[in-house]
C-alpha cells in the first residue's frame, strides 16, 4: 500500500513537473515575444543556455547559485528573520528528506553502518525536524499574529504552511508515540532480543521506563537500584549496539512526555498506527501536488534567479524574454515584498484597488497567462494597477526572488492599454515615464493610440460646445450643484487681463493655440465664471497643463488658475466614469 | 544641518547622477542627509484623477519626516510642488 501510494504520487508529481514547465514556452501575456512559436521558444532558449554555459558568464551563473539559490541573501535584505525562517524550512526539509524519507537509498549506501537509531543520525532527524519547525512558527508568526499592512494571505500560502507543519507535527508525534508505545517494546524483544528470562525482561523493561520514555502498565517508578544496574546489562548486551538513548531524539523525547498520561490508551487504540498514515499520506499528497502549489516555487525561483543575473533586457531574444517571464510568474512566492515596498502604497489605500499592490497584480498575471478571462470590472482593476505605477523599480529591487517586475509591468501595461477602455491617468505629465523606458521597444503609432482614445473619453462633448455656429446661451441654468463649486470662486476676481494666458509656455509651444487646446486660460476662467463648468471641464488645455505654476503666479488678482484647472481634470474624470 | 532627504520615484530609478550630485555637494556643505525607508511617492501621478488619493500619498510622506523629527530636503520640483500643496491643503 505504501508503495503503491509512494508510486503514484511519483507520477503525478514528474508528470505535473513537465506539465508546468512546459508552459514556461506555451503561454504568453504582454507585448514581448509575442506571436513566436513554441518551437522557436523552445530553440531560443536551448540558444541563450547553450550561450551562458560556454562563456564567461558561467562564472556569474554559479556566484547566483551560490549567493542566491544556496545562501537567499536577496531575503536576507529584506528581513534577518525572514531569512532565518525561510533557511531553516529549506534546509531542514531538504536534509530531512535526503537523510530521514530516502534513507534506503542514500543514508544506507554513504553509510554502511545506518541505523535511524543510532547517533549522529537519531539526533540529527529531530534537529533538522526542530529546525523546520522553528521555521514554520516563524512562518505562521508573520502570517497570522504580526500581519504587516498590505501583506495578503491567500489560499496558496495557507496550504503551504499548512503541508509542511502537518508533516513535521504528525512526525514528531509519531516519534513520540513509538518511543512511549509498550506494545513496539514488546515486539522489539521478542524480534531482537532473544530474551527468556522474565527477570532479564523485566530489567530491560525498567531501564527502557525509567531511561527511554517507554510506559509500561506494568512498571512505575520509583525502580530498585539492582534492578536498573542489571537492566543496563541487559541493554548493553542486547539493544545498545542499534540504539542510542532516545533523550538525543529531543523532540520525539519532549513529545513522548508530554503524551505520557494517554500514552497507553494510544497504543492500543493504535494512535501509532494512525499517525504513520497522517504522516506519508501527507508526504506524498505534498509531492503529488507539489507543480500545482506554492511549493513549485522550490523548482522556478532557483532558475529565475539565476537567469536574472544573465540575461540583459536588451539584447536578450524577446523569445527567452517572454519564456523567463512565464517562468517568473511561477517564481513568485507571494511573500509581499513588493507590496510592503511599494511608492503607490498610499494610493491604494485612498483608492482601495488590491490590483494596486504589485503581490496583488502578479496572482492576477498568473491568472491571465492561463488563459482566464476577466469579466469588466476585474479588467478596470489590474488595468488601474498596472498603470497606477510610478516606475520606481522598488518592487524589482526588493524581490527575494529575483522577478523583474518592472518589465512585466511594462510589457503588460502596452497590451492592456491597447486592449482595455479609457485610462485618464494617461493624460498626466507624469506619463512621460511610460514612453521613456519603452521608446526603443515600441511603435510611436501604439504608443499614442491609448492616448488618444483617454483624451476622448474625457474630453467628449467638448467640440459640440464649442461649435462656432451655435449659440452658448448665457443665462443657461446653473444645474451644477454646491459641491461642485471649483476654489471658492476664485475665478470672480478674473478682469480678462489675459496674462495667464500671455505667461502660458503651453499656449506659447503652438501656433495656434485655440484650435488645439480648445479654450486658453483665460477664456476657462470666463466660462467658469458664467457658470459654463462642462464646457470648461471638457477643454484640451487642460490635459495639456504642464502644472508649472506660472498663470496661477502671475495672476493680478490672485485668481488660482492653476488649482482651478486641477480642479476641474478631477471633475472630468468623475464625470467621465473612467479610472 | 540635518534634512530627510526626499528623492522621490524617477531620480533613484532613472536621474541616479543627481542624487549623487546632491549628496557630494551636501557633504561639502557640512549637510547631513537622512534617508527614510518609509517615503513613498508624493502623490504627483493621481493628482489629475484622485485628490484624495494624492494628499494621502503625500501626507504620508510628511507623517513620516514628522515622526523622525527632521524637515525634508527635496530633490525634485514637481515632488516640492506636491508636498507642499499637500500641507496646505492639511493645515
Amino acid at each position: 500500500m505504501f508503495d503503491y501510494l509512494f508510486y503514484t504520487s511519483l507520477i503525478i508529481f514528474l508528470l505535473g513537473l513537465i506539465y508546468r514547465c512546459s508552459t514556461w514556452f506555451t503561454k504568453n501575456i504582454g507585448i514581448f515575444g509575442k506571436n513566436i512559436s513554441t518551437s522557436q521558444r523552445v530553440l531560443s532558449a536551448g540558444k541563450g543556455i547553450v550561450g551562458v554555459l560556454c562563456s564567461p558568464k558561467i562564472l556569474t551563473l554559479l556566484n547566483a547559485l551560490v549567493l542566491d539559490v544556496l545562501l537567499q541573501r536577496r531575503i536576507l535584505k529584506e528581513d534577518f528573520v525572514r531569512w532565518l525562517a525561510h533557511l531553516l524550512i529549506f534546509y531542514g526539509f531538504m536534509l530531512l528528506l535526503l537523510m530521514h524519507a530516502l534513507e534506503s537509498v542514500i543514508s544506507e549506501t554513504i553509510f554502511s553502518d545506518y541505523y535511524s537509531t543510532v547517533n549522529p543520525f537519531l539526533f540529527l532527524r529531530d534537529f533538522f525536524g526542530a529546525m523546520v519547525l522553528t521555521g514554520i512558527i516563524l512562518t505562521a508568526l508573520r502570517r497570522y499574529i504580526s500581519k504587516p499592512r498590505r501583506l495578503r494571505t491567500g489560499r496558496m500560502d495557507h496550504y503551504a504552511i499548512a503541508i509542511v507543519a502537518v508533516i513535521m507535527f504528525s512526525g514528531i508525534a509519531l516519534e513520540g508515540l513509538k518511543i512511549s508505545s509498550y506494545s513496539e517494546f514488546e515486539r522489539m524483544v521478542e524480534d531482537y532480543a532473544g530474551l527468556d528470562d522474565e527477570e532479564e525482561i523485566e530489567a530491560l523493561e525498567a531501564v527502557w521506563v525509567r531511561d527511554y520514555g517507554t510506559v509500561s502498565p506494568n512498571l512505575k517508578a520509583p525502580f530498585d537500584e539492582d534492578l536498573i544496574a542489571s537492566g543496563r546489562d541487559v541493554h548493553m548486551d542486547n539493544c545498545a549496539d542499534c540504539h542510542a538513548s532516545n533523550q538525543w531524539a529531543f523532540t520525539g523525547f519532549a513529545t513522548a512526555k508530554i503524551l505520557k498520561p494517554a500514552a497507553l490508551w494510544l497504543d492500543q487504540t493504535g494512535g501509532g498506527t494512525l499517525l504513520w498514515y497522517i504522516h506519508f499520506i501527507a508526504c506524498f499528497i505534498g509531492l503529488a501536488y507539489l507543480p500545482f502549489s506554492k511549493m513549485f516555487h522550490l523548482i522556478a525561483t532557483p532558475l529565475t534567479l539565476m537567469a536574472g543575473r544573465v540575461m540583459d533586457p536588451d539584447t536578450s531574444l524577446a523569445a527567452n524574454t517572454l519564456t523567463r517571464q512565464m517562468m517568473e510568474l511561477d517564481a513568485c512566492t507571494h511573500c509581499g515584498s513588493c507590496s510592503l515596498n511599494c511608492s503607490a502604497a498610499m494610493m491604494f489605500e485612498a483608492i482601495g484597488n488590491e490590483c494596486i499592490l504589485p503581490s496583488e497584480k502578479m496572482l492576477l498575471l498568473k491568472n491571465l497567462a492561463s488563459g482566464k478571462k476577466l469579466n469588466d470590472s476585474q479588467f478596470s482593476a489590474i488595468q488601474q494597477g498596472v498603470y497606477l505605477c510610478t516606475n520606481c523599480d522598488r518592487c524589482t529591487v526588493h524581490c527575494p526572488s529575483g522577478i523583474r517586475l518592472k518589465e512585466l509591468w511594462y510589457s503588460v501595461r502596452e497590451e492592456l492599454l491597447a486592449k482595455g477602455p479609457a485610462l485618464a491617468s494617461l493624460l498626466s505629465p507624469y506619463s512621460f515615464a511610460r514612453g521613456l523606458i519603452i521608446q526603443h521597444r515600441i511603435s510611436t503609432d501604439d504608443y499614442a493610440k491609448p492616448i488618444q482614445k483617454a483624451r476622448q473619453a474625457v474630453t467628449g462633448r467638448f467640440s459640440e460646445l464649442t461649435n462656432r455656429d451655435t449659440a452658448i446661451p448665457l443665462n443657461a441654468e446653473n444645474t451644477e450643484e454646491p459641491q461642485t463649486a471649483i476654489s471658492d470662486n476664485t475665478y470672480a476676481g478674473c478682469f480678462s487681463c489675459q496674462s495667464c494666458t500671455t505667461v502660458c509656455p503651453v499656449v506659447g509651444n503652438y501656433d495656434n493655440p485655440e484650435q488645439i487646446l480648445g479654450l486658453l486660460p483665460h477664456q476657462i476662467m470666463c466660462c467658469l465664471g458664467l457658470g459654463l463648468v462642462e464646457m470648461a471641464s471638457g477643454a484640451p488645455m487642460i490635459w495639456d497643463c504642464l502644472t508649472c505654476y506660472k498663470c496661477q503666479e502671475d495672476c493680478p488678482q490672485q485668481v488660482e488658475v492653476c488649482d482651478v484647472l486641477f480642479r476641474l481634470k478631477n471633475i472630468a474624470v468623475e464625470k467621465a466614469e473612467i479610472n | 544641518m540635518k534634512f530627510a532627504l526626499f528623492q522621490g520615484c524617477n531620480i533613484p530609478a532613472r536621474v541616479e547622477q543627481y542624487a549623487d550630485a546632491t549628496a557630494a555637494v551636501s557633504s561639502k556643505l557640512g549637510i547631513e542627509l537622512v534617508e527614510l525607508a518609509e517615503f513613498n511617492c508624493c502623490g504627483y501621478p493621481a493628482r489629475n484623477t484622485d485628490f484624495r488619493a494624492f494628499v494621502l500619498s503625500a501626507a504620508k510622506n510628511l507623517a513620516v519626516a514628522e515622526n523622525a523629527g527632521l524637515d525634508m530636503l527635496v530633490m525634485c520640483k514637481c515632488c516640492y510642488g506636491s508636498l507642499k500643496k499637500a500641507e496646505y491643503v492639511l493645515l
